[in-house]
């Protein structure tokens, strides 16, 4: 079932990979530090964003879309694939259980109140696991619709919301300091930086040689729509209420209303934020599994599934059940976990292929 | 279990059974051919068995067989019979089997369709299509002469799929009309019928119809593959096929379309679709199908270009409608109540203070009424159908609204939901709605809105890993094929569509001229004078 992606919806893949927890965790975690400001950090962390895409997209380009344990394993050693599997596996085992429990806890926390945690994880770990036992190109192909459907949305949204926003909210700019937009910065750059989730989808690309432009581009509106989002709640409540608010971008969908029938359409942008979260939760999924097969090099991964999918919801049950530690965690342990695997490891594979084809040349002109 | 003949053969009782047995030849004795044949049709009255000696030799015996009811009586007599009885020829006594087997053939059957045969099968199957079987003592050759002449059905208006501008007539059960209605709207030597014969016991007539070099010659492969792989004793309706043949078997979204309308079938044809009609039936199959192609209707390209695409926008809002309502207002009604203005809210709230029923139980209950309504409207005579729908409107909506039993502004809903689904113009699709229908209500009344949305993407899911015949379901909205999309959610002026709108053709992919946008008197002036100024400077550079 897992057929090939063209380099557009690779690049749509890129876009609900990143964005559906972003809009709902980065808005606070940015505005403590730059408040008004906080666009600012945006674009920073868009630049970051973009260079690890470039590092991403240049390691699949080296490897020329083979899965990438594989590939690594073939330049080094199978024993370094294995071992580097297997951190990359605890780390996105780590990811999609802490993106399943950010799900959960706004379901929890915004639409049902009174279902138990471990009902909505078991719904929608089996809606996710029928979604990825589909294959990646059905996930793609509903990832590209639900994409289209912001077309729809984000007008209606300001449409709705026009009237209350205050641009003066956005006032003073530039006044906080670069240390303050750089430590902003940073949690927004770990988002950014899931891009390298491409390196696992590479097998799957049409065209890998252009995985960088499906990167560049999904993150380039990843960005804009993150502006678009942090900029309209910042305009409609200024930076203060947004630091107190869990939810800053759905409170302020929660103001969009047309004359005086259509109020409080909150539950609308949330259920279509809750298409887009399935389908990242399905990326991820999707993304461990394909570790999974190619650290323990199996030829179909259908029948471990369920078996990571139920370690993931223990994992989200038990490991981040405090909603204290998972914060802490996204605020100041992420970043390390993050440069680790989606900037150091491609960096070094790439090194890798560089020094091995010097060698080579070197031995060329020797002989 | 194996029943072994008086020749030795090997046949089988069972029908089903894969194991096809070796034909019978005919034997050169016409009392043992006889024999076999009654051995194989026993003595059904229906039968008839005519037997024709030359009685002053002997040496020339002939028999005729027909089944009555299959043959037109009167061409039997005055082709067959008649011209038999009365030559002189086969009366004189020098005259041999096979003198009188090469005479009939060529000279003494006045009719079109004449077949000869070696096996006691393909005898038998030509009898059972209304042939009169002619049988020589002494030879292992029979002649077939075509008579058939059963009462038909007359044209009519489709009954399912009626239209306001466009042709009326619909297929009927013959598989020969509704050829013949193709080849009238498609006068083309690239017009292909290839038949089949389907079903061991009841031998179904099943023809597959494409247009050479429109139609893609994979998905011909495909559909070939499927129908030649179909071990089945009877085909009664086309849904026997199409159950057979689609993908995603357990689906409950449909992969092929059916229709009543030739027009529809000429039209996919020329879209590069393949249609298969079959005997029996008046509903012909359409396919490879998309999702869209069962919102389109015959008569978006009978009327204008703007009201079709608003109808088509029309139909895609009644799809949701008819999917999505009744599960919308238990969820709101039931978890999300602050959506709704303060003014609705206190008015429904009004209507439902004194209902006994939540408003899943409420919905359930008007939803199973009115398709038990509806299924009573199918089967009840005619002459009663419009007290159902007085019994419909009045008791069971009224009624139950003064009674309390149900809130106002769930008949409402109801209603609206069911003339929804009316707009539809798939029936196919249009019940596979009715079943999600009820599984969406029943989540929204457990997980409100997060429910149905999780629902709409296990649909979306499922609905873009389908194919049919090899085409994504979705196709060409995802994956996104955006020169396709001109005749998917509007419908384009077709002097805009000169490539024809679809995923899977051949290699004839462009069906008009080009610049076909009609051209004003003032239009014509302009472009001649525009072609006159780019004309004179080369006149002159020649000079």
């Amino acid at each position: 079932m897992n057929g090939k992606i063209d380099t557009a919806q690779a690049a749509m893949l890129v876009i609900n990979t990143i964005l559906p927890t972003a809009t709902v965790v980065l808005p606070v975690i940015i505005s403590n530090y730059a408040e008004q400001d906080a666009p600012l950090s945006i674009l920073l962390s868009t630049v970051a964003g973009l260079i690890v895409a470039a590092i991403v997209g240049t390691a699949i380009r080296v490897s020329n879309g083979a899965p990438f344990l594989t590939w690594v394993g073939e330049r080094s050693s199978p024993i370094v694939a294995t071992v580097l599997g297997l951190f990359m596996l605890q780390f996105y085992l780590d990811t999609t259980a802490t993106i399943l429990r950010e799900f959960v806890n706004f379901i929890k926390d915004n639409v049902l109140l009174n279902t138990p945690v471990t009902v909505l994880v078991i719904l929608i770990l089996l809606i996710t696991i029928y979604m990825v036992r589909q294959g990646i190109e059905s996930i793609a192909r509903v990832n590209s619709i639900v994409i289209l459907l912001y077309g729809f949305f984000a007008p209606l949204f300001l449409f709705g919301i026009i009237h209350e926003m205050n641009v003066h909210h956005l006032l003073p700019m530039f006044d906080h300091s670069l240390a303050s937009l750089t430590l902003a910065s940073i949690t927004p750059t770990t988002w950014m930086s899931e891009v390298a989730v491409l390196l696992f989808l590479a097998p799957y690309l049409k065209d890998p040689q252009k995985a960088r432009i499906a990167g560049w581009v999904g993150l380039l509106f990843v960005a804009v729509l993150m502006l678009f989002s942090l900029v309209t709640a910042l305009m409609v409540f200024g930076p203060e209420f947004i630091k107190l608010s869990a939810y800053p971008g759905f409170s302020a969908a929660g103001v969009v209303h047309f004359g005086r029938f259509f109020e409080k359409l909150d539950i609308l942008f949330i259920s279509y934020w809750v298409l887009s979260i399935y389908l990242k939760f399905s990326i991820f999924l999707f993304v461990t599994i394909e570790c999974f097969k190619q650290t323990f090099r199996v030829s179909s991964s259908r029948p471990f599934i369920g078996a990571l999918g139920l370690v993931i919801a223990l994992e989200c049950l038990f490991n981040w059940q405090n909603i204290d530690k998972l914060n802490l965690y996204n605020k100041e342990g992420r970043f390390l976990t993050f440069f680790l695997f989606n900037v150091l490891v491609p960096l070094a594979a790439i090194m890798l292929h560089r020094i091995q084809r010097a060698r080579a040349k070197r031995r060329e002109c020797e002989t | 279990m194996p029943v072994h003949s008086k020749q030795g053969r090997k046949h089988t009782k069972d029908p089903v059974e894969t194991v096809i047995p070796a034909p019978c030849p005919l034997s050169p004795s016409l009392d043992e051919t006889l024999q076999e044949i009654s051995l194989r049709i026993g003595t059904s009255s229906d039968v008839i068995i005519r037997r024709f000696t030359n009685e002053s030799l002997s040496s020339l015996s002939l028999a005729f067989i027909y089944i009555d009811g299959l043959v037109n009586a009167d061409t039997v007599n005055q082709t067959v019979i008649q011209p038999l009885m009365e030559h002189v020829t086969l009366k004189s006594d020098a005259i041999t089997a096979d003198k009188a087997y090469a005479l009939i053939k060529d000279q003494m059957l006045p009719i079109g369709g004449v077949q000869e045969g070696k096996t006691v099968e393909h005898m038998l199957s030509l009898l059972f299509e209304g042939y009169t079987l002619i049988l020589f003592n002494g030879l292992t050759m029979a002649l077939a002469a075509d008579t058939s002449g059963y009462e038909k059905r007359s044209v009519n208006e489709p009954t399912s799929q009626g239209v306001i501008r466009g042709p009326k007539e619909g297929f009927t059960e013959s598989l020969r009309v509704g050829t013949s209605m193709l080849r009238r709207r498609l006068k083309t030597s690239d017009l292909r019928i290839e038949e089949y014969k389907i079903g061991q016991r009841t031998g179904t007539g099943v023809a597959l119809v494409y247009l050479q070099g429109i139609a893609s010659e994979a998905v011909l492969a495909e559909i070939r593959r499927r129908l030649d792989g179909i071990i089945t004793d009877s085909i009664l309706e086309s849904n026997y096929i199409e159950e057979f043949i689609q993908d995603g078997g357990l689906t409950p979204f449909p992969t092929i379309q059916n229709t009543e309308r030739p027009d529809a079938v000429a039209g996919g044809l020329l879209e590069g679709q393949v249609g298969i009609i079959i005997d029996g039936t008046p509903f012909a199959l359409l396919a490879p199908s998309t999702f869209f192609n069962f919102f389109q209707s015959s008569e978006d390209y009978y009327q204008r270009y703007d009201i079709s695409s608003f109808l088509r926008l029309i139909r895609y809002g009644a799809f949701f409608v008819s999917m999505l309502l009744p599960a919308l207002y238990i969820a709101v009604t039931t978890f999300h109540q602050e959506m709704l203005p303060t003014t609705l809210l206190i008015s429904l709230a009004a209507q439902r203070e004194g209902v006994p029923l939540p408003a899943l139980a409420e919905a359930l209950l008007m939803e199973l009424t009115f398709d038990v309504l509806r299924e009573a409207g199918v089967r009840m005579p005619r002459t009663i159908g419009p007290a159902i729908s007085i019994v419909g409107a009045l008791v069971l909506g009224q009624a139950a609204v003064s009674a309390g039993l149900v809130s106002a502004a769930m008949v409402i809903v109801v209603s609206f939901t069911a003339i929804s689904n009316f707009v539809i113009p798939s029936l196919a699709i249009a019940n596979s709605i009715r079943l999600i229908r009820f599984l969406l209500m029943l989540i929204a009344a457990t997980l409100g809105l997060f429910g149905i949305m999780s629902f709409l993407m296990v649909l979306l899911i499922h609905l873009a890993g389908l194919y049919s015949f090899g085409v994504p379901y979705l196709s060409p909205v995802a994956p996104m094929i955006p020169r396709y999309l001109k005749d998917i959610f509007i419908r384009v002026p077709l002097w805009n569509m000169p490539m024809r709108p679809k995923t899977s053709l051949g290699k004839e992919t462009r069906r008009q001229g080009p610049d076909q946008k009609p051209q004003s008197i003032e239009d014509q002036k302009k472009k001649a004078q525009l072609s006159g100024q780019q004309k004179k400077p080369q006149g002159e550079d020649q000079a």
